[in-house]
């Protein structure tokens, strides 16, 4: 026996992962052999406090941000069993771009390294530099991929829903507050964009489709409202209070500034 | 997919959140790989839940999907990179003077696992922190129980030099 497989016997004695002959049959020998022993006893020597030690990087995790990473794949995944209870297979893919699309809500990869998924979403653009403007842009992304049936369920209870989602912007939401005329309002979802909390209202217009209120609590400078499009979609956008409020959807322009307008009021 | 392995899945990745950015940690040396390596591990698992074995260890499982992201995907791409290998004796360091009283001593711990080889780290981890027997540490690995032997026996050699030597 070579001198590291006498070493790998006497570490396995040391860990207690010898079987009886084995441990008996080394045991004979450290009796006699003082080298061995010697052998032994450095072996022991390279023991140390490891789990304790290791405690301490455990305790430095970033379990929260991870918490949160692991929440927006999870909503990603919700999003694409909806249609597999038709019997369409889970793409893989389509899950992971559609993860990566929420990681930039969430903003766990920008500003510091590619997303895992960039390359094999060539697609989903990094959004624009400007911070404030950021979250606008990625709203905007992800968007894309909402469907009214990504609403086809209803939610256990909405009051619940708001009152969570207030919780976490410092407003009191309720579901009149939220109204929207001829809207359909079909739940709050939570998300975290660069660290701040971003709420996200979904609504369904009958005719043009999905629509989102979106407020991020980011103490952006108080803004006022203004009118864009990005992609296919309009935009209507300010800021009050410190929280960001953006409202997206297809459809017309002037309706989508009055149903801003409406909400401006209560916010 | 079976339903009842995605939800087992599912529920089983937030208890672990911790302990997998802990191996990420362990194996890259650097941090924000850790996060990727785990974010890219949940991503993973869930895709491939039909795969985990109801009533086998989640945890052992989640480890083997780590390893194979860092070695498959990210560690070949933070070469090219020309991120190159963080020295892990730096890496495996607590943050902060906060608790630098209690912890000197883990610090010193940490400083020297981090010096050894990623293969020994990795050994270390699995069998003395997370408590794997030799034959499950060999699973994750996808080695003999031999290599988890005589990696462990190979950082044990080395740690106890440095006991013998302190400060060299």
């Amino acid at each position: 026996m070579n001198g590291d497989d006498e070493d790998a016997r006497l570490v396995a004695y040391i860990d207690g992962e010898l079987d009886e002959n084995a441990r008996r049959a080394l045991e004979a020998r450290l009796s006699v052999d003082t080298d061995l022993r010697a052998r032994l006893h450095r072996l022991q020597d390279g023991g140390r406090p490891f789990a304790p030690a290791f405690q301490a990087l455990l305790d430095e995790a970033p379990v929260q941000r991870l918490q949160a990473s692991l929440a927006a794949i999870m909503a990603a995944e919700q999003r694409e069993a909806a249609p597999r209870r038709g019997g369409l297979a889970l793409s893989a893919s389509r899950l992971a771009a559609a993860a990566a699309i929420l990681m930039f809500c969430a903003g766990f990869a920008i500003g510091r390294y590619a997303p895992l998924w960039s390359a094999r979403s060539p697609e989903i653009a990094a959004p624009a530099s400007d911070k404030d403007e950021d979250w606008r842009q990625a709203v905007a992304e992800y968007m894309g991929l909402y469907t009214s049936d990504t609403f086809a369920t209803e939610p256990a209870s909405q009051e619940k829903e708001l009152a969570a989602l207030g919780a976490k912007l410092g407003l009191a939401l309720t579901p009149e507050r939220v109204a929207l005329a001829d809207l359909q309002f079909k739940g709050a979802q939570i998300f975290s964009f660069q660290g701040a909390a971003l709420g996200q209202l979904g609504y369904v217009d009958p005719t043009s489709g999905p629509v989102l209120f979106c407020i991020i609590r980011n103490f952006e400078p108080d803004a006022a409202k203004t009118a864009e499009k990005r992609g296919d979609f309009a935009v209507v956008s300010w800021a009050s209070t410190g929280r960001g409020y953006m409202l997206i959807g297809k459809l017309p322009p002037d309706q989508m500034a009055e149903l801003a307008n409406s909400l401006e009021k209560r916010f | 997919m079976k339903a009842s392995a995605l939800q087992e899945v599912k529920a089983g990745l937030a208890p672990n959140l911790g302990r997998l950015w802990r191996y990420g940690l362990v194996l890259s040396g650097a941090r924000d790989v850790a996060d990727d390596l785990v974010q890219a591990t949940c991503l993973r698992a869930i895709e491939r839940a039909g795969q985990f074995q109801s009533g086998t260890r989640l945890d052992r499982w989640l480890f083997s999907i780590l390893r194979s992201i860092w070695l498959n995907e990210l560690r070949s791409r933070r070469v090219r990179e020309g991120g190159g290998f963080v020295d892990a004796s730096e890496a495996l360091v607590i943050d902060g003077g906060r608790e630098i009283e209690t912890n000197i001593f883990a610090a010193q711990v940490l400083r020297e696992v981090g010096g050894l080889p990623e293969a020994q780290r990795e050994a270390v981890l699995l069998v003395y922190v997370e408590g794997l027997s030799y034959r499950e540490a060999a699973e994750v690995l996808a080695a003999p129980i031999g290599t988890v032997m005589s990696r462990l026996a190979a950082a044990r050699s080395a740690l106890g030099k440095l006991r013998a030597a302190p400060g060299s």
